[in-house]
């Protein structure tokens, strides 16, 4: 039936999910349900591949995530991982800002396997109150031209964001929209409403705010 | 020193790392003098009248600074207790209620109170992303921060009712008796050197830098500094996940993270590991190999190091796609003798380019009236060198160098204005570093952290 497409037919992409050691990467991949069920493992390489299928207005599609399983202890990801990668996000925890140290080694590692991939930046945990905000105003990622997102795993806040914002620009198409929500796990935490609309106004703002000019004088 | 010595910073202050307040959180894409110790030095603020700087240091994302008085001066990311200064809950006393912002408190230079208060005279200052340790004149040593593992965070000192972050510096009990020398800071780890010659190590292992077998189980087991085998040792270094030692004979030795052969142990010696578990000689670097010069000074990247030797000469090896190494472009995979060799099974190697055998870098020329800026010349490195290096400082995949006549050189990748040279996010070699009346001024030393970078200098 033309309802029931066969796997095989559903266009999927493997998106490679990086980010510092305890960031909220596993976390965030296993809050999908059908993708945790179904996930396999790589033993070669030391990585969970979850497929994450989400009902869009063009019909199903999946993401086939990459998740390292620790293997970022070793200092670095092995080339394998990386190689035809379609799509990446990049996670650092918004609470442990040293996290954000290496976002622009994730890219450049990324980039150079991948080149010109669509890639999301997450700021996760933004459910803990003690973060900080003006100096977690990014600016990386709009000097890079990539997106970037808050979220938060535990409380599934922002969760189809980053992947409908990489579904868009695989598929090609900005009107392209999430038609049922996916089964998630339910919410650990709560996320206060109130405080994400007053983040989500504040990085509103600061996209509309001017990149600084080069001031690139010697003399 | 005088006249005193100025700090200049540069790089990514999206974190707050400059300490130059909440408005000035963008790049600094050239060395930049740092107005707010400038005119700190103006008033007197570090010892008195015509007082500087004495050292510095920069952590991942934070930067410790000694003044002339031996006060500690911290600044940057304070999530995880990298200042020794609380930042959070901090009531104005000048206005009963209120509370100073952490934005503030973390984003300018401000005294580790504590040690003040307790005469701590600082001579060494050493931290890593959000470690940060320091010896006073007796060699006592405090340490705060906390370290991480692949898992977040690890903790302080693992102790059973002990806080995972320590905001204030705190002595070490194993260390009651014990003198201190030297320190080095890894990514998490430290390694501090005793003046009987012994190294005391402690942190996350789980890359094995500590020199010793951390079960992943028991990994807070690491936080409980522990005395290595090696003896007689008279300097340590570190790089992100690896660690060094010299000996009084001028032998080097290396352990730790060595997928990209940063550590320049031979391949006949286990260099071929990805890991090595114990301290290890790296023979290619041993006085007989050096004209019976030796090594100095060891820093190291994440996965690349650097080594300085007593002529003025830098070596180094490990990764080299992002020109790390400061040789020029290096074609991918060289085994032990330089050859091209490829891996069958791609999914297991490394595809990207490294240099296993430590390799000498070349410098340009002095630079002299007539020429600013000669170039690095063509053919093998003489030896002495033409242009003596006096430090080096490897960040995560940038570097400096500063040079016995005062100039400094950076290499690399950095896309954050870490190499301090506008808008290049790479140097394939040693590139001088150019800056507003920066013929002034005479280089001292130097520090690389994660996405900034300082120099200390004196005026000419």
């Amino acid at each position: 039936m033309a309802t029931e497409a066969a796997p095989a037919q559903i266009p999927t992409f493997k998106l490679v999910l990086v980010g510092d050691g305890g960031t909220g990467k596993t976390t965030f991949v296993k809050r999908h349900l059908t993708g945790e069920f179904e996930k396999k493992y790589i033993a070669t390489l030391g990585v969970e591949v979850h497929p994450l299928q989400f009902t869009t207005s063009f019909g199903t599609i999946c993401f086939n995530v990459w998740d390292t399983a620790g293997q970022e202890k070793f200092g670095g990801l092995r080339d394998g991982y990386y190689i035809q990668g379609q799509c990446g996000i990049i996670m650092f925890d918004v609470t442990s800002r040293i996290t954000y140290k290496n976002v622009p080694n994730w890219y450049r590692d990324l980039e150079r396997v991948c080149e010109k991939i669509p890639i999301v930046l997450c700021g996760n945990k933004v459910d803990v109150k003690e973060r900080k905000v003006k100096t977690g105003a990014v600016t990386f990622h709009r000097k890079k031209n990539i997106q970037y997102f808050e979220i938060s795993a535990k409380s599934n806040y922002n969760f189809e964001k980053p992947f409908l914002w990489l579904a868009r620009k695989l598929v090609g198409n900005p009107s392209l929209e999430f038609v049922a929500a996916p089964a998630l796990a339910p919410p650990e935490v709560q996320v206060d409403q109130q405080l994400m609309a007053q983040y989500e106004e504040q990085l509103k703002n600061a996209a509309a705010q001017p990149l600084p000019e080069d001031d690139d004088d010697i003399i | 020193m005088r006249p005193a010595q100025h700090l200049f910073i540069f790089g990514n202050g999206e974190m707050g790392q400059l300490g130059l307040g909440v408005d000035v959180l963008e790049e600094i894409p050239r060395p930049s003098l740092h107005t707010w110790f400038q005119e700190a030095i103006e008033e007197g603020k570090l010892g008195g009248p015509g007082a500087g700087i004495e050292r510095a240091c920069t952590g991942g994302m934070h930067t410790l600074v000694v003044d002339e008085a031996g006060r500690i001066w911290s600044w940057g990311v304070n999530d995880n207790a990298s200042l020794g200064r609380p930042t959070a809950n901090v009531p104005n006393p000048d206005v009963p209620g209120e509370f100073y912002q952490t934005e503030v408190l973390e984003t300018q230079p401000m005294p580790v109170q504590s040690l003040v208060d307790q005469g701590f005279r600082a001579v060494t200052v050493a931290a890593g992303d959000s470690i940060s340790v320091a010896l006073d004149a007796d060699g006592h040593l405090r340490c705060w921060g906390s370290f991480r593992s692949s898992d977040g965070l690890l903790g302080f000192d693992g102790k059973l009712g002990s806080a995972q972050r320590q905001f204030v510096p705190a002595p070490i009990d194993d260390f009651k008796k014990e003198k201190f020398v030297a320190l080095a800071c890894g990514t998490d780890h430290v390694l501090a050197l005793t003046t009987e010659g012994r190294i005391w190590v402690w942190g996350n292992g789980q890359q094995a830098q500590l020199g010793r077998k951390i079960i992943e189980r028991r990994k807070t087991n690491a936080l409980r500094p522990e005395k290595l085998a090696l003896k007689k040792i008279i300097t340590v270094g570190s790089g992100s996940y690896h660690s060094f030692a010299v000996d009084a004979k001028g032998r080097l030795f290396a352990w730790g993270l060595n997928s990209m052969k940063q550590t320049g142990v031979a391949p006949e010696d286990g260099g071929a590991e990805d890991i090595i578990t114990t301290p290890t000689e790296v023979k290619a670097l041993s006085p007989e190999n050096l004209n019976g010069e030796r090594v100095i000074q060891i820093s190291g990247g994440e996965h690349h190091t650097l080594f300085l030797i007593s002529d003025g000469r830098v070596y180094a090896c490990g990764r080299s796609d992002g020109f790390e190494l400061g040789i020029g472009p290096v074609e991918p995979m060289q085994d032990a003798d330089g050859d091209h060799v490829m891996d069958s099974d791609e999914h297991q190697s490394h595809m990207r380019a490294y240099v296993a055998v430590p390799t000498l870098i070349s410098f340009p020329p002095v630079p002299t009236p007539d020429e600013m800026n000669p170039e690095v010349p063509e053919g093998p490195p003489a030896i002495p060198p033409i242009n003596p290096i006096s430090s080096i400082h490897a960040g995560t995949h940038h570097n400096l160098a500063v040079s016995r006549a005062g100039y400094i050189y950076s290499w690399g990748t950095g896309n954050q204005s870490q190499l301090g040279l506008g808008k290049e996010e790479e140097a394939e070699r040693p590139t001088r570093l150019r800056y507003k009346n920066g013929d002034k001024w005479f280089i001292r030393s130097a520090g690389a952290g994660g996405q900034h970078c300082i120099f200390l200098a004196t005026s000419k």
